[in-house]
């Protein structure tokens, strides 16, 4: 007896959700694009929101600028639940290792008394900031339009609640787990001069209503400056004298900012690009807050990397403007 | 001229590859079939760590492409930038 053997092919009836077939055509779609367009609900609202009764629930005339289509703005990292939850879980088993490592060794005893004070003068109080920052963030989710957008900004606040954690953590490791380095960082952050400028920054971004500025005012611009400065050239500052450990602590900021940056320059380029009117309002609003941001982040300088540094930070920081198609007129 | 092959598996994964290879490759032929992709190319076919990065949006390592490979038909060229196939005699 012979066996034979055949293929039998059967054709999907659908490759895809039909919102997703109208977008991109009947071809199998990545799971990327399968969770994150036209998700959130456009039409048939019963009611408008009580809080707010000129606008829609879900409304796109929440930020003064105009897209044809929010969907135009993508993550380039292709971030949806599933794989955003899996690189930070990644993330984090690396940095727990790190924190770890640095506890079982005692890195941080061979600190100067000078280096302890200033990274509990520098580093710790931040973490005010970074819960103002995760505040932003959720309510740009609540406020923006179209699900590649709000999704992008809710993974942003809750990595802002992580970071806040790590930099509360190297207090606690400085204080032998007492938390009085945490009592102290909030009497910083709310007495201190040099913490002054950022926490007015910090709490006059928290009632900004257009969420695009928002977004500009903590993400690009507050972020994009202060993250190089503390993360980066305070971080040199340290190792070079020899204080190179504590860049174990902060090596989750340094990649999460390389890494977000990415989306936040895809959101300002896509934006900007879409019509003149937009680039125009984008330019006004960076012009307004990077003195501001500039302005807060003086003093910090002063304590931390030096005034240089803070010059170097802002060139960098023209550069990448520059290269999102901002101010090149 | 002779043609060179490569079978992926039709997956979530593979199907960035497949859009990368045809991107790069413009003369190579798509062959769908069941659960599986072919893909023929006369003389060569090309597979770029910077075109599938930008697909992928995240750093990619050559040799990832090797979980989706079914089989391969060509002599084989790799770096740590590409993945090139063709017949060397």
């Amino acid at each position: 007896m012979s066996i034979e053997i055949k293929t039998n092919s059967v054709e999907p009836i659908r490759q895809t959700f039909s919102h997703i077939r109208r977008r991109f055509g009947d071809k199998p779609a990545s799971r990327y694009q399968e969770a994150s367009f036209d998700l959130e609900a456009t039409t048939n609202f019963h009611y408008r929101p009580l809080w707010q009764p000129d606008k829609l629930l879900n409304d796109p005339a929440r930020t003064c600028l105009h897209m044809d289509d929010w969907y135009a703005v993508v993550d380039p990292r292709q971030f949806y639940y599933g794989t955003y939850v899996q690189t930070r879980a990644r993330m984090q088993e690396t940095t727990e290792h790190e924190y770890s490592f640095c506890e079982k060794r005692g890195l941080l005893a061979s600190l100067s008394e000078r280096q302890r004070e200033t990274i509990l003068q520098v580093l710790v109080p931040l973490r005010h900031a970074e819960l103002g920052a995760n505040m932003n963030n959720s309510g740009i989710a609540a406020d923006a339009f179209g699900t590649t957008v709000t999704q992008l900004h809710i993974f942003h606040a809750m990595d802002r609640l992580g970071i806040a954690q790590y930099l509360s953590r190297i207090g606690l490791l400085l204080d032998g787990g007492t938390g009085e380095s945490l009592d102290a960082a909030r009497q910083l952050w709310q007495d201190a001069p040099e913490w002054q400028g950022l926490r007015r920054l910090v709490e006059d971004s928290l009632v900004i209503k257009d969420w695009f500025e928002l977004t500009l005012v903590q993400n690009l611009i507050s972020d994009g400056l202060l993250y190089p400065l503390i993360y980066q050239k305070f971080d040199e500052t340290l190792s070079a004298e020899g204080a190179g450990a504590v860049g174990m602590l902060t090596e989750f900021m340094r990649s999460w900012f390389a890494e977000t940056s990415r989306w936040v320059d895809a959101l300002v380029k896509t934006v900007a690009a879409e019509r003149a009117e937009n680039r125009a309002q984008i330019e006004t609003w960076v012009e307004h807050w990077q003195g501001r941001v500039i302005e807060a982040l003086a003093p910090l300088a002063q304590i931390s990397a030096g005034q240089d540094a803070l010059a170097e930070v802002q060139e960098q920081f023209a550069a990448r403007l520059k290269k999102l198609g901002l101010f090149n007129q | 001229m002779s043609l060179v092959y490569i079978a992926l598996q039709d997956n979530d994964n593979a199907r960035y590859l497949v859009d990368a290879i045809v991107e790069d490759n413009p003369h190579a032929v798509v062959q769908r079939q069941p659960a599986m992709v072919r893909i023929e190319a006369e003389g060569r076919l090309e597979i770029r760590r910077d075109t599938m990065e930008q697909k992928l949006g995240r750093e990619w390592d050559v040799q990832e492409m090797m979980l989706d490979v079914i089989t391969i038909g060509g002599n084989v060229d790799e770096d740590d930038e590409r993945f090139v196939l063709e017949w060397k005699n």
